[in-house]
Parts: structure tokens; sequence; C-alpha cells
């Protein structure tokens, strides 16, 4: 894409990101995970788009993200068993510097620890190619929801609680022009924009072109004397990171944290985050943003229109993007308009005979 | 002149295919060595041995001196020591160029990953591509290039890799008979300009002709004969194996 178009995309989510609680506030919610949804897709592109690994266990960081900021928060104020053990019975609140102290602690453990576990489950599942990877990833996933049920001090199956927003007087503390809900859409926002930043650079330095080197050929990368390994784990560490503040911030939204429907729930979030990247155009920057755009006013548009049939609907969905839209929305625009992407177009070169002049 | 290459008594075993069996052979320094045997006599096998795609049951190779046998894939292209594939390994999905550009050789350190790609590889890229004739076609992506371009590209990926010795699995295989002298004639100027050493697996025998200073010929996995071109060519051996006598 030229940077004018780039500059005028990003100007338009720049006045979205800014302005939606003063337009849409009985939205914020909706935009607050669109916003998510976008780091999913981001992330999730950077395995599945750009190195061609299809990867089902992206929501081991989120969820994971989700518990160890929760528990951050909590542990820095109280004892993380006494609070879960209560569950509700007890009333424990944070005040004002305990909640704003334990929570950028949390936000950044929450991506850290998830970078860590990246480092060690990709040293082995990356070895594992193609659909092995895929069903290899789809296991941990499924594994990491059980593991989390068997933990009693994150309430297990029960699920826990994050702490509520304090207050000030017995009012909810007003920060960024409103209360709990403002704050973490900007929160969301500022995550989707450091994201979306941050894979702008990479994909244009060396690293971003070997990822793609490695979907289009890791023998021959490898044979060229690239370490593979290497790239694909460092890619995945990026992942990590962002989907486990992802998780920390979700977790603080939804209020309310449970092992295999909300953290580990690889049937929706682990499902979506494909689909998105699908429907805008894996391997892209921009496809990522624009499929989470389109999906999540589908979903709303279903869940509000279709409510019992919505699944058939996504359904639907699924099969019209992989039928007529296989490349994604980017990849019908690169077919049809390939100088945006900065691809030169040349009937000559195309046509022009090879030839080796032996003389010079 | 020394060897920069020794296969010593190398064998390799799937299940009970003997791919190699008990294989020798040493390549001098800047000299042009071919490869021949029939289909399925183990040489890309052999090649595979070398650069680490699979480990070998017994035997020992050196590179410079070094031992090759324990390392990885990727660690030996460091080393100078690159391979081209039979059947065409480029980068589809992007421009020439960029196949050109990420060919080159630097440091894969985590603090040198990042890095942006110089402006100067764009002019190094486009030098080695009309080398060997793409020049034009430096802006197509390299999946739409014919089999025999994407030969021609690999080719041009080694060479930026600045090797010093290059072992190719049948660089004219799919190319039309006119280009084939452009290709024997690179390959004597690589030979020649960048003092690299070639080690070429090739079927065609005016190739090999042309081409080599020695030969060595495998049939069903073991090494049958060697010698310069003309003494295999009257080889007895040689001809029954490529002929099919008993």
């Amino acid at each position: 894409m030229t940077n004018i178009k780039e500059l005028s995309a990003l100007s338009l989510l720049m006045f979205f990101g800014i302005f939606i609680p003063f337009l849409a506030p009985a939205y914020l919610t909706q935009f607050s995970e669109l916003w998510i949804f976008m780091v999913f897709a981001l992330t999730w592109n950077i395995q599945g788009g750009k190195m061609g690994y299809n990867t089902f266990g992206n929501i081991i960081f989120f969820g994971l993200g989700m518990y160890i900021c929760a528990s951050v928060q909590i542990g820095y104020a109280f004892n993380l068993a006494d609070w879960t053990a209560a569950g509700g019975y007890k009333t424990f609140v944070h005040n004002t510097s305990q909640y704003f102290m334990s929570l950028p602690i949390g936000l950044l453990l929450a991506g850290i620890i998830p970078m860590l576990v990246a480092l060690v489950l990709g040293s082995f599942m990356l070895i594992l190619r193609g659909h092995y990877f895929a069903i290899g990833t789809l296991g941990l996933g499924i594994a990491a929801g059980e593991f989390a049920t068997t933990m009693d001090i994150w309430g297990g199956g029960m699920g826990m609680t994050v702490p509520v927003w304090p207050k000030v007087d017995g009012q909810d503390l007003e920060l960024f022009f409103g209360a709990k809900r403002n704050f973490f859409f900007y929160l969301t926002f500022i995550l989707f924009l450091v994201t979306f930043f941050t894979l702008r650079w990479l994909y244009n330095t060396r690293f971003g072109l070997i990822l793609t080197a490695i979907r289009d050929n890791e023998d021959k990368a490898e044979a060229m004397g690239i370490p593979t390994m290497r790239y694909k784990v460092t890619g995945w560490l990026f992942s990590a990171f962002f989907m486990g503040i992802a998780g920390a911030l979700f977790g603080n939204i939804n209020g309310y944290i449970e092992p295999t429907e909300v953290a580990f729930n690889g049937a929706t979030f682990g499902v979506y985050m494909v689909l998105m990247t699908i429907l805008g155009g894996k391997g892209t920057l921009w496809g990522p943003i624009i499929g989470a755009i389109l999906f999540q006013l589908f979903k709303e548009f279903f869940w509000t229109y279709f409510l019992g049939w919505q699944l058939v609907a996504l359904g639907f969905l699924i099969v019209i993007i992989v039928v007529f839209f296989p490349e994604g929305l980017m990849g019908w625009l690169r077919g049809k308009k390939p100088e945006w992407f900065g691809e030169v177009v040349d009937k000559k070169a195309r046509l022009a005979q090879v030839t080796i002049n032996t003389n010079d | 002149m020394t060897n920069i290459l020794e296969v010593n008594n190398v064998s390799k075993f799937f299940g009970g295919v003997r791919a190699n069996e008990d294989i020798s052979l040493s390549i001098k320094q800047g000299s042009i060595v071919s490869l021949i045997g029939p289909n399925g006599s183990g040489k890309t096998t052999l090649f595979n041995s070398i650069v680490g795609t699979h480990p070998i049951d017994n035997g020992s190779i050196k590179f410079e001196g070094k031992e090759l046998s324990k390392m990885l894939v990727h660690e030996i292209p460091p080393l100078g020591l690159l391979r081209t594939f039979q059947q065409t390994k480029i980068y589809g999905q992007m421009s020439c160029m960029m196949n050109m550009k990420i060919s080159k050789k630097v440091s894969n350190a985590y603090t040198r990953m990042f890095d942006k790609l110089p402006k100067e590889l764009d002019d190094e890229a486009e030098q080695y591509l009309s080398f060997v004739g793409l020049y034009e076609k430096r802006n197509l992506r390299a999946g739409e290039l014919s089999f025999g371009q994407q030969k021609l590209l690999e080719l041009a990926m080694a060479l930026m890799n600045g090797p010093k010795m290059l072992m190719l699995d049948e660089p004219t295989a799919g190319i039309n008979p006119t280009l084939i002298n452009g290709i024997i004639d690179r390959l004597i100027k690589i030979n020649d300009k960048y003092k690299i050493t070639l080690f070429v697996i090739e079927h065609n025998m005016r190739v090999v002709m042309n081409l080599a200073q020695h030969v060595f010929c495998m049939a069903h996995g073991k090494m049958l004969a060697d010698g310069t071109p003309q003494e295999i060519k009257n080889d007895k051996r040689v001809i029954d194996a490529y002929l099919g006598a008993s």
C-alpha cells in the first residue's frame, strides 16, 4: 500500500480510537473487544500468514496472560488463595493506589511469562511442520484449559473474579471522561497501536523477510544457512507477548475468568483469530485489521438478529470466505491492483526471453 | 593444491536400501568435478549426506579440514559450502530481487536479526541476476518463472551467498539446448572469476565433457569409477552401468 492510503486508514482508526467513548458510549465493550480482536488477528498472522505455520495454540498465551495479570492484581493487595476460596462471600476491595500499582505490574508479567512459555513450547513444537504443527498446538490449547481447571488457586473450574474498579466516596473513580469501561477501552486501543507499529516495523526488517522465506520454502532457507528454528521461535515470542497482554485486558473487561469458556477458549477465540486473518488476507499487515473489523460487524449482527442460528450463519460466512476469497480481501485486491502493493507488473518482463551472452 | 572436500567411507542406508555404500572421494580446491551415474545410483543422497540433510551411518566428511557429518543443515553454508536442488527450491511468493537479497550471507545473531536490508544489496543482486540472464525478470514473483528460469535463479542466489564451493544438482535439467551453452560458459566463469570450486551432478554428457576436469561415476550406491572425462567416457564399467549391461 502506498503511504497515503496507509496514512488515511491509520487516521481513521486513530479517530475512532480516540472519539468512540463520546460517539457511541453504549457500544464501548464491543469496541474494546474489536481492538483485542485486531491484536488476535495481527499476532496470529505472524505464524499463520507470514510464516505459514497454522497455529491453534496462540490462545494459550491469551488465557495465561489473563490469569497471570489477575493473580498479580489480587496478590498485590490480598492473599490470592483467600480471594478465590471466598468465592464472592467475602468482599475484598482494592483502593485506588493498590489498583493502579498492581495493574501495570500485572500487564507486564502477563506479557513476559507467556513469552517464556512460548520459548519453551516453541523450542519443540516448532520442529513440527504443516498439519502436524496445527494438530499439536490444538492439543496444547485444550490441555492448557484442562490444566487451568485443576488449579485450585485460580478457582479451578469455578473460575475467579478480577478486582473491582476502585471507588472514591462511594462513586466509581472517574478517569478519561468515564470509569472502568473508558479506561480499558483506551488501554486496548493503545495495545492495538503498539502491536500494529511493532509488526509494521518487524515486517520491514530482515526478520520479517525471513519469516516469508520460511513460509515459501523452509528447506531452502535452511540450505542457505538460515537457522530457521531461531526465527520461528522468536516470531512466536512476539505473538505470545501481545496475546498475553490482550488476555490481561480482556480478563479485566470481562470481570470474570473461567478456564475453558473465557481464558482458553479455543473453540471461539482460537477459531475467530484464524477466520479474521483469512477474511482480511493473511500474510499482509492490513489484512488482519480489515478482517477483524468485518468479522466483529458480522458477529454482532448475527448474534443480534439470528440468535440461536448464529453459529449456522458463521458457518455460512466461513464457506463464503473460503470459496470466494481464499486469499482474503487483501489477496483479492492484490490480484486486481498489484501496483498498490508495490509490485511491478511489466508485460515485457514476463515475455522476455532469457539469454546468456557468452561473450561478456 | 589442497583438497577442499574429503569424503571418506561414507555409508547411508534407508532400511534395507543401501543408498550410499563406502563412498570415498576428494575434491581439489578450485577444480570443477562432476558426479555422474544412472538414476537411483545415490548421487543426490551423497549430496544430502554432505550438507547434513540426514545423518550418515558411517564414515567422515571433511570440508577444509572441518568435520561436517555431525553438523546441522544451517551450520554448513556459513562455512562456504552451498548446494542447489534438483527440484528447484525458491521463495515463490517473493520477487526475484527479494529472493536474491535474502540469500546474502549475514550474521544470524539475535542482535543482527532485526537489521534492515542495506541498499547496496540491490546493485549486487542485479549484477548476479544479469550474470545468469534474469535481469529483465527481476521484479517478477519467483513463482512465476519457468522451471528452467528458477534453476538459473537458484544459481544466482547461491552466488549471492558467496560460497567457496558450490554443489549443483543437475543445473542444466529442464533448460533448452541453446541456453545450456550459456550455462556451461557461466559455470566456467564462476569457477574462474569467483574462484568457486564446483561439484556438479549432471546427466548431460556434453555438459560433463565441456565442464569437468575430473569425473566420479556412481552406480547402485557404490563408487564405480573415477578419472578424467575421456577416461570415464571409455570406461567399460561406466558404459555398462548406463546402458544396463549385466
